[in-house]
């Protein structure tokens, strides 16, 4: 058969109609945009500012309702940034710092003395070498000046379980520790898993609990990616790679880390393959590639695994050189391909900073192959490396404080953990500035994004994994439009690992007036849940934005929660840390205000 | 009339023109992404899905950009974001074929159909893929390697070998 031929036969037996639904439903929204760009057109060509455009009836499977949108002359851009140089700020107010800067400030962080972890009070022991880094607060910004927020998704929740051993411990954690969005993605907000494709939405907004006074509102944007069960998930080809320097051997973190993998050992399948590499002078093969059936011979690998005592250097380029490399052997492209590991962060040969491992290690691997940084150990321990590595090396991050931590990590949320869902995933607000008057990001402050297209590296979200984020916003007053912002939530195909320019499947979401309670006691417990957490959050940071707020505004808010949830471990847990930092600050306030 | 004159008609208000853009394009995108995912729903799905997109964001919309590869492309991520991507059944084969042929054809062409259809179910998705859009959507070679961004001389062996192992099926069929 010729090939003109052949062609001929493959469109005739694979020809497919599409349904007289789907010509209904798209010929409709045709009409019903085209009558709005028209409208749009004439009102344009008559006044320069525009009111109310045109009305148009767009029929969203996707989110499975109709939708009536009101759209004014402010059409929603796809290409903006998240800017910093036109904010206008009040005095005393946070100015953002562009993130070319903070990137390059990062030695702030590493320098010695006062400036380390040296913020605990003084009524315990500090800790003497803790590695953190400040982003400082988002600004609150003008729509006027800009109306379009972007941020690279996150949904790590390793500043939270930090800050968590610092108040068990019974000190108050410096403020760098704290990421905001680290807090709020630690806790259940219920959120449903998407039926079908890609990840489901959630928009709720209500009067601030918080905000300086009545005008100020909160929303909150819920992105939950869709559940795989542990039995679905793909096979997975794990690189493990222990830190064994000394510094291991500090508080037995070794111990937690054998522990750690024994849990993770007994959630993996028969036919997932894992390879354990250790390193701290050099580093070293200590298990080939070995399926999990063969589980005696990796227990009798991972109960190897000791601190290499007196060796106090720590060699982490080589140690993720060779364990990218064992990657990159193992690699199958219809596997979880990953690097775990395992350490303090503190490294002090080789590359020792997250943008020269990044540079001499992690640009040039394959794609495809993620990582997990896994945090161990206090006293010292480098956050700021082991967050900024993840972050760069499309990871996730994590950090253990306890052993039902290594368990919520390794066997709760291990298909989240392993199998990317979406990758490179940027959350993009755009307000409507005849509605919103000003907004701020609370949290995510070094996963704001620049560039023309509101570019750099997104984040990664796992399957059945959720993010939160919270805006607080001020309405303009008297304003009258319902349609209060789009968010559009993009992301690289995971499969394919292929970015397509303008083309990568989009989700989107209104976000209307009516998404607004009218009292913050009536939202969902989920909502009051997520802006108590980010309080607690701002208030442990020393934000600007509050600086009026005390632990104890915060407590009533959890309390009530608690009654709705009270199966909620974590927010049972989350309402003895508001207490205890409320102690330890009043002891602190205590043990320095003059006797009388 | 070309699909940039269309556009521009749609983002001027005119309802029409775009509904000449869905006919043009509706059935090779359902039919590219049936091949790919071989679920005649999903397909179905996706192309209303893409259209709204499309719609949605018609703002944006520019007559310059080649608006089919920009369909395909769209179509293509979704299919692949399904994840349970099935290859077409050979009970599977369509009802009606699309040009469809004259009565005395038809029984021997659905014979034909069946066969072909477990022949491209047989093939990696890679080579399927390449098929399928040079008959569907008549695209060469090299509009199929700027497409997928991948190197020409790489379509053109999947291309190959997907012609091969196509003849080679129905050769041994109709000995």
């Amino acid at each position: 058969m010729n090939e003109d031929k052949l062609l001929k036969a493959v469109k005739g037996a694979t020809s497919v109609e599409v349904s007289s639904r789907t010509d209904d439903a798209v010929l409709k929204a045709a009409r019903g945009k085209a009558a709005e760009m028209r409208a749009a057109r004439a009102v344009r060509h008559r006044r320069p500012i525009i009111k109310i455009a045109a009305v148009a009836a767009i029929l969203l499977l996707t989110c499975g309702a109709t939708l009536i949108v009101a759209a004014t002359g402010w059409v929603p851009p796809l290409t903006h940034f998240f800017g910093f140089s036109p904010v206008s700020v009040g005095p005393g107010e946070p100015v953002a710092v562009p993130l070319e800067k903070r990137q390059h400030g990062w030695e702030s962080a590493t320098t010695s003395g006062g400036e380390i972890g040296g913020d605990v009070p003084a009524n315990d022991e500090p800790y003497p070498m803790m590695f953190f880094r400040s982003y400082n607060e988002n600004p609150s910004i003008d729509t006027e000046d800009q109306h379009v927020s972007t941020f690279a998704a996150d949904v790590d929740t390793g500043s939270y379980t930090i800050i968590r051993k610092y108040l068990n411990d019974g000190h108050l954690p410096p403020e760098k520790a704290v990421r905001t969005e680290e807090f709020l993605n630690y806790f259940d907000y219920g959120y449903k898993p998407p039926e079908r494709g890609g990840p489901a939405i959630y928009i709720e907004g209500a009067p601030s609990k918080f905000g300086p006074n009545e005008n100020y509102y909160l929303l909150k944007i819920g992105v939950k990616a869709k559940e795989i069960s542990p039995e679905k998930r793909k096979d997975a080809n794990l690189v493990i790679l222990v830190d064994v320097s000394a510094s291991m051997g500090k508080g037995d973190r070794i111990g937690m880390v054998r522990k750690s993998l024994r849990m993770l050992l007994d959630s993996l399948r028969p036919e997932d393959k894992v390879a354990i590499i250790a390193f701290g002078e050099g580093s070293d093969t200590v298990l080939k590639p070995t399926p999990v059936k063969e589980k005696d011979a990796i227990i009798h690998a991972v109960e190897s695994l000791a601190p290499q005592n007196g060796v106090d250097t720590t060699n982490l380029e080589a140690g993720l050189g060779l364990a990218y490399q064992l990657a990159d052997k193992m690699f199958d492209e219809e596997k979880i391909n990953r690097v775990i590991l395992c350490a303090d962060g503190v490294a002090n040969t080789g590359a020792t900073g997250p943008m020269s491992l990044h540079a001499k290690v992690l640009q040039d691997t394959r794609k495809g192959i993620y990582l997990s940084a896994i945090g161990f150990g206090i006293g010292n321990y480098n956050d700021y490396l082991m967050e900024q590595l993840a972050d760069n090396a499309d990871g996730n991050y994590a950090y253990i404080d306890t052993i039902e931590e290594a368990k919520r990590i390794f066997v709760d949320n291990l298909v989240g953990m392993l199998q990317v869902d979406m990758r490179d995933v940027r959350s993009q607000v755009d307000f409507n500035p005849a509605v919103v008057k000003s907004y701020r990001l609370i949290g995510y402050e070094n996963r704001a994004l620049g560039g023309e297209n509101g570019g750099g590296d997104g984040g990664e979200i796992g399957a059945g994994q959720s993010m939160t984020a919270l805006y607080e916003i001020r309405f303009r007053k008297g304003a009258d439009a319902d349609l209060v912002g789009t968010l559009s939530i993009t992301e690289t195909n995971a499969e394919t690992s292929r970015e397509i320019e303008g083309m990568t499947p989009t989700i989107d979401s209104f976000i209307w007036r009516k998404d607004f309670g009218d009292s913050f006691e009536k939202a969902s417990p989920g909502f009051r849940l997520a802006a108590g957490v980010a309080e607690f959050a701002e208030i442990l940071k020393k934000s600007y934005w509050a600086q009026k707020s005390k632990f104890s505004d915060v407590l009533p808010v959890i309390k009530d929660v608690l009654k709705e949830r009270p199966d909620d471990a974590a927010v049972t847990e989350l309402l003895s840390l508001i207490a205890k930092a409320n102690k330890i600050q009043q002891e602190k306030q205590n043990s320095t205000e003059p006797q009388e | 009339m070309e699909d940039s004159v269309l556009i521009s008609r749609f983002k001027a208000g005119d309802a029409e023109a775009f509904a000449m853009l869905y006919d043009r394009y509706k059935a090779v995108m359902a039919s590219y992404v049936y091949v790919f995912t071989g679920s005649r729903e999903e397909a179905d799905n996706i192309v209303q899905e893409v259209f709204l997109a499309v719609i949605r964001r018609a703002d944006s919309l520019t007559p310059e950009g080649n608006f089919r590869a920009y369909l395909l492309t769209r179509s293509r991520g979704l299919a692949l974001n399904l994840r349970r991507v099935k290859v077409p059944e050979s009970g599977d084969c369509p009802e009606v074929a699309a040009d469809a042929p004259g009565p005395a054809e038809i029984a021997e062409s659905m014979e034909s159909a069946e066969r072909l259809a477990d022949a491209l179910a047989a093939l990696p998705r890679e080579q399927r893929e390449v098929v399928a859009l040079r008959a569907h959507a008549g695209m060469t070679v090299t509009e199929i390697a700027e497409m997928l961004g991948e190197p020409v001389g790489t379509i053109k062996s999947r291309y190959r070998y997907a012609l091969e192992k196509l003849r080679t099926f129905l050769g041994e069929e109709e000995q």
